[in-house]
């Protein structure tokens, strides 16, 4: 039985003298005995796998232990007497011919389990299947759940005559795990139900289920999707939120996005070399936003990154990338560049964030901290140390929602109380907490990208639009400048990110749906795009969508259609992504 | 039912000291929906054959009625549907493996609407000329869009087994272990290699798949220091766990070894409870998977018999001599009235040894191989067996489409094996 | 499932513990501006995915963190060493093969 010792690439190898494979010495560490190793003598078996154990224990480090040191030598139960015969030498024959030929005479089975005859072998043969492992999957020979153990010499055997040659020559299929079937629920073991997998809760996660949230699965995040009113829907509690921040101010979780703080004199020459913008000139107390690429010039990562002191920065990732970023920074620094000065260290978990947006959300924040939030002191893309509601807190002023945006950091210990505090301060202002559904629709109106939604490993920041965002005269390349300067990265034609307006205001066009050019083609139709991300705006009253599109950019105004799935094609306008505010201006107040 | 199969209990203690069912214990289990009694110690196979149950399933693409070829890992026909509801449901069990219990009801997976009516039996025997090598590549792949409705009926007709519909609610147990020395197989090799591990102070585990230790000598009636082989896996045995007893050594029951990966990892599949009972107790491991890092591995896994290829070597009622031996010696049970040995070796004389032993009828030994005299040919002879040499059964035969082996046609063969001539026909009932 | 020494940690640990990072030794442009399409393909796309001995590169990712490089057969998996990333001996002997190789290359 041969099957384990194939498992890790060890080819059996053939004995004419025991009609029988014997195991190769592919492995070192393995030994077979018994009958295992062509030995059927029960006395000989005794005596060579004794001596097998014990050379097997020394090789594995138990040299000195004296074996026979408690053994009785002579009543010795491994050297007893056993009565043995002389066998006489067997006969190599496998398949009993039959007086009629192969074909024609009634089934002779090779392979039971999965019906396998030797006629079918032969067949198999003759149709010009000469290795084994092509006669095996043609005939499934083996196949079965009992993986071929009592049929498989005999099936080689079969091949070997018909193709005079050898066992040997003719060779094995090889076996692989598992030996029998093993059931899913053993390999699983306690990884069921609630160990299934890995949650990630936020420190804030039971004031969310107090309120009633929904949950959304963000890589093993369990986020606040929405928070629904007694009967709302989804898309009614989304609307209700989406206007609630555009009038008042909300609320938002946002502890999930990935936190990674860089040290070191040379942190800022490190961040220049990874991002694709320069950061040679961010001073102490600002945020920038900025893009990752690859080498291959592919957007994969974007995010803010504050300057908290001359070498020490604290960089925020996407939620799903946080451990790709982290990774990717050290194996830049460990393998290229280790004579630069820099430490990273992941505080994703160390720190609570939550947002307030809306235009009313620095007058909740002054309830709730002394500090100057004079707009004209405290700008857009500041940061602030401050003392909120007696919590030592980080104050980022960033929006994802185009709203004038206040992130509050906490040591995430300390998430629970401000939180609590932010609700009742709130009360004044109408706080309302939202969810990721209404993140995604904010976000949209201003044609802000989600990394892995509105990119897909193929898009350039040139492709989004995002020129600005990548620096022309870095001393260094950065990493991704040589691949978004290949010819092909550089094409007019290639897919860029637009917005789209249906014709009828109403309709929310599917995401993933593709775009064409002209709307009665015959099919396959020539596809130019797709739809990427798609929502109802109940700020400006209908819908939009962002899309990449061919030479999309130079398109502002066309019409493009989009064939659905149920037979309909719908007609939209190309148009700026930036839906709501494209002066920017909420923001910056 | 009866156990007509079974050789008479008052027997027991002499000839067969080595068998280790318990007659005293009685136990009760229903097969395709129909009960049986077999004894503690039983397997599913062995108490199907006391009972004279020759059909436990169909073939996969002609749907013929096959019976029990083996009595280990390797059985190819006998694979059964588990258990007594849908939480429990275990496709794919080999029925020489498992061990019956108080209540067991197993089902047969290929076999669909019934063992005895099979539609794919129809088809096979109707169309079997017409079902040639590839026949799925080439049939059913084109047109491919087809597939989804052919696969819906093939499936069901080879009848693969089926997982449940109820989450399963045992639990379930994953263990990372590390060993100096993991041996595999207890039978006479791995045990006297786990005790030669042992003995030098090394961390050994031992797995064997079966429910005891002992491997082929279970099922022999050779004599070690004159006495059974019983006597001896016991002696060693009880050394071994007198090491277990002091953390050195882990001694693993129906713990099939199933993986062996790089660097000498290994994975062993052992069922805890499977052999008792349906479903584990509140807070008891049903099953329990074990990844092993040894410093050295040692396979003592034995050698499977290789069936030799003849026309109609599928009916009911043709086994390995092996598995005969098994279970005569083991089991106590005999799998038919005549035997009709056909060997190219010595193993197959033990078989018709055990058979004539049992009380029942050897109607011939046929060995492929010229006259010889081998002690065990003079020992066959001396109990008034023909042997047949040279020659080989050609075809086996039966009566009626279903019914099991009933005659073997047996020729002469030329010295090369490669042609028969001459007929004989011999009527025998076990082939 | 390997059992893979980490040279920093000292330690043999199971496979699960580290993260492959692709193909070792491979020298990134210092001006990759300057490189041809051609030039900077190879280094970006082209490994050389051999049958037999390979050098890559691992992090032991729930561990020390650290990158580092295994010497290994990719037909017997079997690990000839692992060695940190400041370690040139390999790098020596890598030259060494692809010169041999240049010059039978330039023989045929
Ligand atoms: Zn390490």
């Amino acid at each position: 039985m041969l099957h384990l010792s194939c498992h890790t690439g060890g080819r059996p190898i053939w004995s004419d003298a025991l009609c029988a494979f014997l195991a190769d010495d592919f492995n070192k560490e393995m030994q077979c005995v018994g009958a295992a190793n062509g030995q059927y003598a029960l006395d000989k078996i005794i005596e060579e796998s004794v001596i097998a154990g014990i050379n097997a224990a020394k090789l594995s480090g138990n040299e000195n232990h004296d074996f026979s040191s408690n053994v009785n030598k002579e009543l010795d139960i491994l050297k007893p007497k056993v009565e043995t015969y002389l066998a006489s030498k067997a006969q190599a024959i496998f398949h009993i011919p039959h007086a009629k030929a192969t074909f024609m005479a009634p089934k002779q089975f090779v392979d039971f389990q999965l019906d396998v005859t030797a006629a079918g072998i032969e067949l198999a043969v003759a149709e010009g299947f000469e290795s084994i492992e092509h006669v095996k999957r043609y005939t499934a020979l083996g196949f079965g759940t009992d993986q071929g153990k009592i049929s498989n010499i005999n099936g080689m055997a079969i091949v070997a005559k018909k193709l005079k040659q050898s066992i040997a020559e003719t060779g094995t299929t090889i076996f692989r795990p598992n030996y029998t079937p093993v059931t899913f629920d053993a390999i699983a073991g306690r990884n069921v139900n609630s160990f299934f997998d890995v949650e990630r809760y936020t420190p804030l996660h039971r004031e969310h289920i107090k309120l009633g949230a929904l949950f959304e699965d963000v890589g093993q995040w369990k986020r606040p999707w929405y928070y629904p009113d007694d009967n709302e829907t989804m898309n009614e509690a989304v609307a209700r939120e989406c206007l609630a921040v555009r009038s008042g101010v909300g609320l938002l979780d946002a502890s999930t996005l990935g936190k990674i703080d860089i040290q070191g004199k040379d942190a800022r020459e490190f961040l220049n070399r990874v991002y694709t913008n320069a950061w040679s000139k961010l001073p102490v107390g600002r945020c920038r936003y900025g893009l990752m690429c690859g080498e291959d010039g592919m957007v994969f990562d974007d995010g803010v990154t504050a300057c908290l002191a001359e070498n020490h920065f604290i960089m925020t990732t996407t939620t799903g990338g946080a451990a790709h970023v982290y990774q990717w920074l050290e194996i830049w620094h460990q393998t290229e560049w280790p004579e630069l000065d820099v430490y990273f260290t992941t505080v994703t978990d160390q720190w609570a964030t939550m947002t307030i947006s809306g235009p009313k959300a620095r007058f909740l924040l002054a309830k709730m901290t002394d500090i100057d939030l004079n707009p004209e002191s405290f700008k857009f893309m500041d940061w602030r140390e401050a003392d909120v509601v007696g919590v030592p807190s980080r104050i980022f002023r960033i929006s994802f929602t185009g709203e004038q945006s206040y992130e509050i950091n906490v040591p995430a210990n300390y998430a629970v109380v401000v939180w609590e505090k932010l609700l009742e301060y709130g009360q004044e202002f109408e706080l309302t907490p939202y969810g990721t559904g209404t993140m995604h629709v904010l976000r949209a109106e201003k044609g802000f990208i989600i990394v892995g939604q509105d990119t897909d490993g193929s898009v350039t920041p040139a492709d989004l639009n995002m020129g600005w965002a990548v620096a022309k005269n870095k001393p260094f390349s950065f990493i991704g400048q040589r691949g978004m300067n290949r010819e092909d990265c550089l094409r007019e034609d290639r897919k860029q990110l637009v917005g789209l307006k249906t014709k009828h205001p109403n309709q929310v066009l599917p995401e993933g749906a593709q775009i064409i050019l002209q709307p009665n083609q015959p099919i396959p139709m020539k596809m130019v795009g797709h739809v990427t991300s798609s929502y109802f705006s109940a700020a400006l009253g209908h819908s939009i969508a962002m899309a990449v599109v061919k030479n999309g950019i130079n398109k502002l105004g066309d019409s493009v259609y989009l064939p659905l799935d149920n037979g309909e094609t719908v007609e939209a306008n190309i148009c700026s992504p930036i839906f709501y505010d494209p002066e920017g201006a909420k923001q910056n107040v | 039912m009866k156990q007509i199969n079974r050789v008479r209990q008052n027997r027991s203690s002499k000839d067969f000291a080595c068998s280790r069912i318990d007659f005293s214990q009685p136990i009760h289990f229903s097969f395709n929906g129909k009960e049986y009694t077999g004894v503690l110690g039983d397997t599913i196979a062995s108490a199907l054959l006391a009972n004279g149950i020759d059909v436990v399933g169909r073939s996969f693409k002609y749907g013929r009625p096959r019976g029990i070829v083996t009595a280990g890992s390797d059985e190819p026909n006998a694979i059964l549907q588990l258990g007594n509801c849908e939480a429990t449901q275990v496709p794919n069990v080999r029925a020489t493996q498992q061990l019956i219990f108080e209540g067991l009801e197993c089902h047969s997976t290929s076999g669909w609407p019934s063992t005895r009516f099979h539609l794919m039996g129809i088809f096979g025997a109707l169309f079997a000329r017409f079902l040639p090598p590839g026949f799925y590549y080439k049939t059913f792949m084109a047109p491919a869009k087809w597939w989804k409705y052919y696969e819906k009926w093939i499936r069901k007709g080879a009848g693969l087994g089926r997982s449940p519909n109820r989450a399963d609610e045992d639990i379930y147990e994953v263990i990372n272990q590390h060993a100096d020395v993991l041996i595999v197989g207890a039978g006479a090799a791995g045990l006297s290699a786990a005790l030669g591990a042992s003995r030098m102070g090394a961390r050994v585990i031992l797995a064997d798949e079966q429910n005891e230790f002992g491997g082929s000598l279970l099922s022999s009636n050779i004599k070690i220091n004159d006495r059974c082989t019983r006597d001896w896996i016991d002696a060693v045995v009880a050394e071994l766990i007198n090491y277990e007893s002091q953390g050195q050594l882990l001694l693993l029951k129906h713990a099939t070894v199933n993986g062996y990966h790089d660097h000498n990892f290994l994975t062993i599949h052992e069922r805890c409870t499977d052999h008792l009972k349906d479903k584990a107790a509140q807070n008891e491991v049903r099953q329990r998977y074990h990844r092993v890092r040894a410093k050295q591995v040692i396979l003592a896994t034995g050698a499977l018999e290789r069936p030799l290829v003849f026309a109609n070597n599928d009916l009911p009622g043709c086994m390995l001599a092996s598995a005969i031996s098994t279970y005569i010696n083991r089991y106590q049970v005999i799998p038919g009235n005549t035997l009709v040995v056909m060997t190219a070796n010595d193993s197959g004389y033990i078989a018709a040894i055990d058979w004539h032993n049992a009380g029942r009828r050897v109607a011939a030994v046929v060995d492929t191989r010229k006259s010889h005299a081998s002690e065990l040919s003079k020992q066959v002879k001396a109990l008034g067996i023909t042997i047949i040499y040279q020659s080989a059964v050609i075809e086996a035969r039966r009566k009626r489409l279903n019914s099991r082996v009933c005659s073997a046609v047996i020729m002469s063969m030329d010295s090369t094996g490669d042609a028969v001539k001459g007929v004989k026909k011999l009527f025998c009932v076990t082939l | 499932m390997f059992l893979i020494h980490c040279p920093i940690c000292n330690e043999p640990r199971s496979e699960d513990e580290f993260h492959c990072a692709g193909e070792g030794h491979i020298q990134r442009p210092l001006d990759p501006m300057a490189t041809s399409d051609k030039e900077w393909g190879d280094y970006l796309f082209f490994r050389s995915n051999p049958r037999g001995t390979y050098r890559e590169l691992w992090q032991h990712t729930i561990g020390c963190r650290k990158y580092f490089y295994i010497k290994r057969n990719t037909e017997t998996y079997q690990i000839y060493k692992t060695y940190k990333l400041d370690d040139k001996s390999e790098r020596v002997a890598l030259d060494k093969e692809h010169s041999n190789k240049n010059k039978f290359g330039d023989l045929l």
